[in-house]
């Protein structure tokens, strides 16, 4: 393979993984924002808040990503709302990812022992003070293997705004399948490359339980040792 | 705030609960409760299961809150919809059955975290109250170490000295032998002898009679969320006057 075929393949890839990882921050971020309001909102003690947010975990996770992304992109400019495919594709996946993860912190949250509540609140800590400082650092650990799983989930769905026309990997490939006719080499060299952001997306997570284990507490791995109460 | 002011006030009324009443759904948990505390006074607190002694306790910091009658902790009125509820549980600590502590913190971080955050104290003066805390109950040398490290004994020592770090003017104690293994019971009741000596205000609910007996200024005997009688440990355990806690001593006693 000489030099300008490796360029002819290498640098569209280069260039749609760029846009995959320009999709990821974004989304990632705006996916904990949001799943965080809508988990609190979930837990509310106002009914109609909590019904609201239910209302939306449950349409969101019961309709396939697609038909949102199709939904957002097709269907909003019916009403007057265009949007760049990119940031079509943010929205799309922010809001699928968002109630997933408001279940997922929903749990992490109820997961802390009622005893570390009422220390926090025998030791005369504001409601605030103890969703930060007790709450938040025990149910973040708990859920912490879980996120880096539907970080995983989120680097490979989003190959599917390729379908709204962004051009990021996935999109990529099918365009230079279609230039070269080369689909075999061509989707092997796209799954390599969403293998290795994978990779390193992975890496981070065993980093941040390496950083984020407490001896006889949590090591990440496997969860909270419930040989320890604490 | 500390315990020579605690000794300045001795014998001052700290706590007065009157006719409180409290129910769980159609359930009544307290039944026309009352009760007084002197400071510097240690009050024991026993009783059957459901008795309703640790309700009564949660009640003084507020982890539970009354429907009928009237609560007065330090001063404060005690009544739904108060502001700054947070003021009282500073001045009063707590000690759990289960300890409670934090587990993602160190022991230092354990007891300084409180101080820090409510009662705004700086970083190394906390640092340095905890470890003279962590010295009083002799345990200064696993600071750093995480609860989940420790036994049963040493966490519940350090759980004390968390709550003292808020230097309280009433510590509460429930149940805070009962999850431990023998062994490791007499520490902890050393620890919270040596704290009666220095005269904070104590209620323990507990059935270790023998702290109880050395201790106690005052048994205060519950069955099915009444105060059924109230009398001075030597009296109580001597004679007891009502055949309930007669059949109460017998089982725990020969049980």
């Amino acid at each position: 393979m000489d030099l300008a075929t490796l360029k002819m393949y290498l640098f569209p890839l280069a260039e749609g993984a760029s846009a995959t990882i320009a999709l990821f921050f974004p989304t990632a971020f705006l996916a904990v924002a949001l799943g965080l309001v809508v988990c609190f909102c979930r837990m509310s003690s106002n009914g109609l808040v909590r019904g609201v947010a239910k209302g939306y975990i449950e349409i969101i996770r019961g309709t396939p990503l697609l038909v949102q992304l199709f939904f957002i992109y097709y269907g909003m400019p019916e009403i007057g709302i265009v949007l760049p495919g990119f940031v079509a594709g943010v929205i799309g996946l922010t809001i699928n990812l968002s109630a997933y993860l408001a279940e997922l912190f929903r749990g992490g949250i109820q997961s802390v022992d009622a005893g570390q509540y009422e220390a926090a609140r025998a030791l005369g800590l504001t409601r605030l003070q103890r969703l930060r400082a007790v709450i938040l650092p025990q149910a973040g650990r708990m859920i912490f293997p879980a996120l880096g799983n539907y970080a995983l989930v989120l680097v490979k769905e989003s190959s599917l705004v390729a379908v709204i026309s962004v051009y990021e990997l996935m999109r990529a490939g099918e365009m230079l399948a279609g230039a070269t006719f080369k689909s075999l080499l061509v989707y092997s060299l796209v799954g390599a490359v969403y293998f290795l952001l994978c990779s390193v997306v992975s890496g981070a997570f065993r980093w941040g339980e390496r950083r984020l284990a407490v001896p006889g507490y949590w090591d990440g791995a496997a969860g909270h040792d419930h040989l320890s109460k604490a | 705030m500390n315990t020579t002011q605690a000794g300045a006030d001795a014998g001052n009324e700290i706590i007065r609960m009157t006719n409180v009443s409290k129910w769980y759904g159609d359930f009544k948990v307290l039944d026309d409760v009352s009760l007084q505390v002197r400071a510097g006074e240690k009050v024991i607190l026993c009783g059957p299961s459901g008795s309703g002694k640790s309700t009564t306790i949660r009640l003084i910091n507020r982890l539970e809150e009354h429907q009928e009658g009237e609560i007065v902790v330090d001063g404060m009125a005690m009544s739904a919809g108060m502001g700054n509820i947070e003021r009282i549980r500073a001045e009063v600590g707590m000690v759990f059955q289960h300890f409670n502590l934090f587990p993602h913190l160190s022991v230092l971080e354990n007891c300084t975290l409180a101080p820090m955050m409510v009662r705004k104290v700086p970083r190394r003066e906390a640092e340095a109250r905890a470890m003279r805390y962590l010295e009083r109950v002799k345990i200064p040398q696993h600071a750093a170490k995480y609860p989940g490290q420790l036994s049963g004994g040493q966490k519940q020592r350090v759980a004390i000295a968390r709550s003292l770090c808020m230097e309280p003017r009433i510590m509460l104690f429930d149940e805070p032998t009962s999850a431990l293994d023998p062994e490791m019971v007499k520490e902890v009741l050393d620890t919270m002898i040596s704290l009666a000596d220095d005269g904070m205000t104590m209620i323990c609910v507990t059935h270790e009679m023998g702290f109880a007996r050395q201790v106690g200024d005052r048994v205060i005997f519950m069955d099915k969320g009444r105060v059924v009688e109230s009398a001075a440990p030597e009296d109580f355990f001597r004679a007891p006057a009502t055949a309930r806690a007669r059949e109460f001593l017998g089982q725990i006693l020969h049980g």
